[in-house]
């Protein structure tokens, strides 16, 4: 039998063209992934064509009359020999496609970018920074919904494989905080609510962690994004996963270090602040009420605890009569370890330092209507 | 010094409608520190790291992710009906293992409550669709006498109503335990722990 270049050049064009193929089917941020990584793309290539071009040497070898086989070749048996060799060679097309379409899936890319940076976790105590870009990176670029889930739950995992690392000292997962954050509110495509569900269970894993550590960089750093995201998840109808961007504030803020309530109350205020313009009240009684605990914890209060919270309850004042007689009982001046007035003074200086304007506005229209009342008041008492 | 406010677990996943009129009423009485748990691995999580003076458990739970839990889900064909997380955190709770060694399931264990904040059944109130005869013997076992069916008609202020029915049965305390009437409030009874006051007197009821 002739060798049979037609099904073996047919062979050899599949395989040229599979991966190709398949990198077109892939979405545009996985392909932009895995074309990052070209050794790989070239082995994963060349290597079927190198596996079929040794099995049609072994056929050439096996067949031609000098081979092994010669003078016991025979026409049947060269065909014979030939078709297991062109049925090997549809096995390597098949095996290369199987091979290259789980390698290339979304999961399969997200797996071997975490196990990639989980290794500076052995070797470092924290992940290797060049995985974990390539892995925020897809993520920036991927939908909201399955897509940005997948990557979360990535960076959910090599974050508590760091917090169990015995050199973790509550400051390696800066990059991996800021790359949350640019999952879920850089890029263009928006994140779903489970998106910001799944966010919210990570950051809450990491306080669990870090709340009772007398320093931590990380505590901080999640503190601050719960409020970026608790804020980014005002649009959704739903207030059950809002709120727990307030519980998650709520309980970093109840460490040892009285730093924390500090920055807790900064976050809750801000986050309060921006769900009661939003319309989104419950979220707002629930960070006010979160707020005030924390205030108890440490009264009496003041600086920035103390101006946090008149500062929030000044949001509500704001509001129409409801919700200004409802932010109003929250004025307790046993709580404070300066007259109230001067504790809203104080704060209305400090949202000007830190760029509250709107904060400070209705601080100033708070304060303005206690003195209003208070002339009011005396004058009364003296006629 | 202000009134410490009662710190309150409500472990509850399927109140995503109806949030809004339970809740509110809750915050808007200043009374209480409410913190919501979605599923059996944020409360047991929550409640190994915060005293709480009450809890309100939901029974048809989600695990969330602690394998524990899970293990439990799956092990009920990973239906919620069937599973009843909220009596397996009762029987975590409550339930007695020789020589006092962690809830396990496949090697994953779950750790006792610290001995300083342990909780009370009278501290425990279920809050859930089933009918009080379903669990009726297991809430005996474990001595939880307080529960409300989940049915329509129920008024927003069902929580508070629950929460007064178990913070007045919990504060009947045995003396000499922290916040019982006459006691000072126990080691770190400020901040995080929350402190069982002197309130009314006993009354185990259910809905």
């Amino acid at each position: 039998m002739a060798l049979p270049l037609d099904s073996i050049a047919t062979i050899f064009i599949f395989l040229i063209g599979l991966p190709a193929i398949l990198l077109q089917t892939l979405a545009a941020e996985v392909r932009h992934t895995v074309l990052k990584d070209r050794t790989a793309v070239a082995f994963f290539t060349i290597t079927p064509i190198v596996v079929a071009s040794m099995l049609v040497g072994l056929g050439l070898h096996l067949t031609e009359p000098d081979g092994p086989l010669g003078p016991a070749m025979t026409t049947e048996r060269a065909e014979k020999i030939w078709l297991a060799i062109l049925t090997m060679l549809l096995g390597v097309c098949g095996g290369a496609a199987l091979l290259l379409t789980d390698r290339w899936r979304r999961t399969s890319v997200v797996k071997r970018l975490r196990r990639a940076a989980a290794r500076g976790i052995a070797a470092y105590g924290r992940p290797s920074e060049g995985a974990l870009a390539t892995l925020v990176e897809l993520g920036v670029q991927s939908r909201g919904g399955d897509d940005k889930t997948l990557i979360i739950g990535a960076l959910h995992l090599l974050m508590t494989e760091t917090q169990a690392h015995e050199s973790y000292d509550g400051a390696q997962l800066e990059e991996l905080i800021k790359g949350l954050e640019d999952v879920m509110v850089a890029g263009p495509f928006r994140a779903s609510a489970p998106n910001f569900k799944a966010g919210a269970d990570l950051l809450e894993h990491l306080v669990w962690e870090s709340r009772d550590r007398d320093e931590s960089d990380d505590h901080k750093m999640a503190l601050q994004l719960a409020s970026i995201l608790g804020r980014e998840a005002l649009r959704f109808e739903q207030p059950h996963d809002q709120i727990k961007f307030v519980e998650i504030l709520a309980f970093a803020g109840e460490g040892k270090n009285i730093g924390y309530a500090m920055w807790a109350s900064q976050a809750m205020l801000e986050l309060g602040g921006q769900a009661i313009e939003s319309g989104r009240i419950l979220v707002a009684m629930m960070a006010l009420s979160k707020l005030e605990s924390l205030v108890y914890a440490h009264s009496p209060v003041s600086g920035e605890l103390a101006f946090d919270f008149v500062g929030l309850i000044a949001h509500f004042y704001a509001q129409r009569e409801t919700g200004r007689d409802y932010g109003k009982q929250f004025l307790d001046a046993s709580l404070f370890t300066e007259p109230l007035p001067e504790v809203i003074r104080q704060a209305r200086g400090a949202c000007i330092q830190s760029a509250r304007f709107r904060t400070g506005d209705y601080l100033d229209r708070m304060l303005a209507d206690m003195e209003s009342a208070a002339q009011a008041a005396a004058v009364t008492t003296d006629a | 010094m202000p009134p410490q406010k009662r710190k309150i677990l409500w472990v509850e996943d399927s109140a995503r409608f109806e949030l809004a009129p339970l809740v509110g009423p809750v915050l808007a009485s200043r009374q209480y520190d409410l913190t919501l748990a979605e599923n059996a691995s944020t409360a047991s999580e929550r409640l190994l790291r915060t005293r709480f003076d009450a809890i309100i458990v939901d029974i048809r739970l989600p695990p969330g992710v602690h394998p524990y839990w899970v293990d439990i889900f799956k092990s009920a064909s990973s239906d919620r009906v069937n599973a009843k997380l909220g009596l397996a955190l009762l029987n975590w709770l409550f339930g007695v293992r020789e020589g006092g060694a962690p809830h396990t399931r496949n090697g994953k264990p779950v750790p006792p409550l610290p001995d300083a904040w342990k909780v009370l059944p009278q501290q425990v109130a279920v809050f859930s669709v089933e009918n009080h005869l379903e669990v009726s013997s297991t809430l005996e076992l474990y001595g939880v006498t307080v529960m409300h069916e989940k049915r329509p008609g129920l008024p927003d202020t069902i929580l508070l109503k629950i929460l007064s029915e178990v913070l007045a049965q919990s504060s009947d305390s045995t003396p000499g335990m922290p916040g019982a009437p006459g006691t000072p409030a126990g080691p770190g009874a400020q901040g995080t722990q929350g402190a069982l006051g002197a309130v009314g007197t006993s009354g185990a009821s259910r809905g």
